[in-house]
């Protein structure tokens, strides 16, 4: 059985595969079946567009910031939350809305059905507020209107790179990150002296410290439909581009052979010459005119290149009268157009705003 | 006629037994029947080193979402690196068999249509994630010998040449630098390794690394000896001899001495049994090593008895 289930996840309908449209719609048609209390207040994000950097989130769970925007502007609270799936964050003290919760799902101490929800926060409808010293030793907040990240550092507490934030147009002033919460290791972590450890060292083109009989090859399935990326049967053009090494750039004596090449075809004649174009016609039409068999010579009379050359300038001259009908045309729809319009908006002002 | 499908058909065995056919009773009325056995839990014990405990966490049936919360991530594949061909296979086995654990309780809780599932699938994706960076070392460590045998190929002899030439110019390499030098490019390069063991296979590299040294060192030191009346080493035995002995004037010294034993023999060996006579040479010395040491060994125990 739980080969089958995992065939329904490999195969079975998934919504992040169909078209914006169509997400949106299903999206839609799973909110309606959920709950009041349990629907989200906010779009969810599709996984790829999600933040995975502290750039994106600007912010961090700890941070003090400035609320912008809905009853609550003005007031300095803390980040209490981030909600990935929306690209949203929580706030210790924020809007909330009123949910009815089903009594599966209530909390500890809990007596009613009606519950105070806090509500999400966009990452713009907030400011970020961090402390400067003044001169004299005192203290001062202020919000960051705008955020800029420049630089990194290895950050012992988030255990990471992070990038410096600082404050747009004054770049000198860093406001820098919360101290997290200490993260205990759970039950499944290895210690950190295990990991460091080194136990592998190459020291031998002979032989690796692998057991007799081992190859690579016995963890690939050999009878698999599609080939490891290590070893393809067809190369697609991607993978072509990937595995050509770049082009050298050209030495001196083959960028002289080049220039000796393109030197020639220069030389060369590609146009004819009205001497020699003379010549060949005269040679032509003396073998024309000196035909004696006269089915040939008819054939030859209905090939007559002033014949076509005159059907052509025909052609043309159609051509030309047919466009400037056409201008005349619109010249004359124009008119009409204009005349429709004042007629249409003097009927306006007579019987007030009618639609048309 | 109906009885009689009855008794042909039915199943239950007690049933079968109380039918009445053409005969009489099949079972006689006196026989007492005991009450059949309920298959509970209670009644089966299951040995502690069952194999199939292995699916188990600590015996429990499932786990609840609060003993399976990570705070961890995978192992990264810089870590990965860092760890031996046996570290790397006992973690495999470590994470295959949590993932076995975890996918068993994921499908019970997915029988009874719980969410849990969910967590149970998270964490064995975070396992999942080790084991796939563990292969993708593994084939990085392959691929990178096969490049490096194959840069080999293209230019490995200027390298052993610019070797003999530093190690020939070079006034004093009786030191333990220069030793620990030998030691690794014989290593690296020829798969020899320091001390013999009874797994030794000797092929071409083996022996093209025992010729380098033997000769390397018989260059460097058969003038210091006073024994370049010797001229060249003239087949693989000869040159076996200096390959045992140390990289010192007075190894070197003692390889000359065996040598012209040998050369009193007026035998030489061919190139076509030239593999077969070190593997010989490294049996054999395999086999005096074992039987000293099977002496020593005895000889302990009847001192150990004596007193």
């Amino acid at each position: 059985m739980s080969s089958l289930r995992d065939l329904s996840k490999r195969y079975g309908a998934n919504v992040d595969r169909f078209p914006h449209y169509l997400r949106k719609m299903f999206e839609q048609m799973s909110k309606k079946s959920q709950l009041p209390a349990l629907r989200p207040d906010a779009r969810i994000v599709e996984e790829s567009k999600r933040f995975t950097k502290p750039s994106q989130w600007k912010v961090q769970v700890g941070d003090r910031v400035l609320i912008t925007r809905g009853k609550l502007s003005g007031t300095v609270t803390k980040v209490a939350a981030l909600h990935e799936a929306s690209n949203r964050i929580y706030l210790e003290q924020s809007e909330t809305r009123r949910i009815i919760a089903p009594q599966a799902f209530w909390q500890p101490n809990q007596d009613s059905h009606v519950l105070e929800y806090p509500k999400t926060y966009h990452i713009n409808d907030v400011k970020v507020v961090g402390t400067i010293v003044e001169e004299d030793g005192t203290e001062r907040d202020i919000a960051a209107d705008k955020l800029v990240f420049k630089g990194a550092y290895f950050d012992q507490d988030y255990n990471k790179m992070m990038p410096i934030r600082r404050i747009k147009y004054n770049e000198h002033i860093v406001i820098p990150w919360p101290k997290p919460e200490p993260v205990e290791d759970c039950e499944f972590s290895t210690p950190r002296e295990v990991t460091e450890v080194r136990t592998h060292y190459t020291d031998s083109i002979v032989k690796l410290d692998t057991p007799e009989g081992y190859s690579v090859e016995t963890f690939r399935n050999p009878t698999a439909k599609n080939w490891s990326k290590w070893n393809k049967r067809y190369l697609s053009k991607s993978d072509i581009k990937k595995l050509t090494p770049p082009e050298m750039p050209l030495s001196e004596t083959k960028k002289a052979m080049l220039a000796d090449k393109l030197k020639i075809k220069e030389q060369q004649i590609t146009e004819m010459s009205p001497e020699v174009l003379e010549f060949i016609g005269g040679k032509v039409a003396q073998h024309l005119n000196s035909i004696t068999d006269p089915n040939f010579k008819q054939f030859v009379d209905a090939n007559d290149p002033a014949r076509f050359i005159a059907k052509k300038a025909k052609k043309a001259e159609e051509k030309k009268a047919l466009i400037e009908n056409n201008k005349e045309n619109y010249k004359l729809n124009e008119i009409r157009k204009r005349v429709e319009q004042k007629h249409k908006s003097k009927s306006v002002k007579k019987h007030g705003n009618k639609i048309w | 006629m109906f009885k009689q499908q009855i008794s042909k058909f039915h199943t239950s065995a007690v049933e079968m037994a109380r039918t009445t056919s053409r005969k009489g009773y099949r079972l006689s009325p006196h026989v007492k029947l005991r009450k059949p056995i309920l298959p509970t839990i209670d009644n089966i014990t299951v040995k502690e080193d069952h194999p199939l405990w292995e699916f188990f966490s600590n015996g429990k049936f499932v786990r609840t979402g609060q003993e399976i919360a990570y705070t961890g991530r995978p192992w990264s594949v810089q870590e990965l690196r860092r760890k031996s061909f046996e570290d790397l296979h006992g973690l495999w086995y470590v994470c295959l068999k949590e993932r076995n654990r975890l996918y068993r309780e994921e499908h019970v809780y997915e029988q009874v249509g719980s969410m849990r599932s969910n967590e149970f699938d998270g964490l064995s994706e975070q396992i999942r994630a080790t084991m796939w960076r563990i292969k993708q070392v593994l084939t990085e460590r392959d691929s990178s010998l096969l490049r490096a045998k194959a840069e080999f190929k293209a230019d490995g002899e200027k390298y052993l040449q610019e070797f003999r030439e530093k190690y020939l110019q070079e006034e004093q390499v009786e030191t333990d630098e220069w030793f620990d030098k030998l030691e690794r490019i014989q290593y690296a390069i020829f798969g020899i390794p320091d001390v013999l063991d009874t797994n030794i296979k000797v092929d071409l590299t083996f022996l093209k690394g025992v010729k380098f040294i033997g000769e390397l060192k018989f260059a460097k030191f058969a003038e210091a000896a006073g024994r370049s009346d010797l001229g060249e080493l003239r087949d693989i035995a000869e040159i076996y001899t200096v390959f045992e002995e140390s990289a010192t004037v007075e190894g070197v010294q003692n390889a000359c001495d065996k040598i012209d034993e040998y050369r009193l023999s007026e035998i030489t060996i061919p190139g076509s049994k030239e593999i077969q006579v070190v593997q010989g040479f490294i049996d054999d010395k395999i086999q005096q090593a074992q039987s000293e040491f099977i002496e020593e060994a005895e000889n302990e125990k009847i001192e150990n008895k004596s007193i």
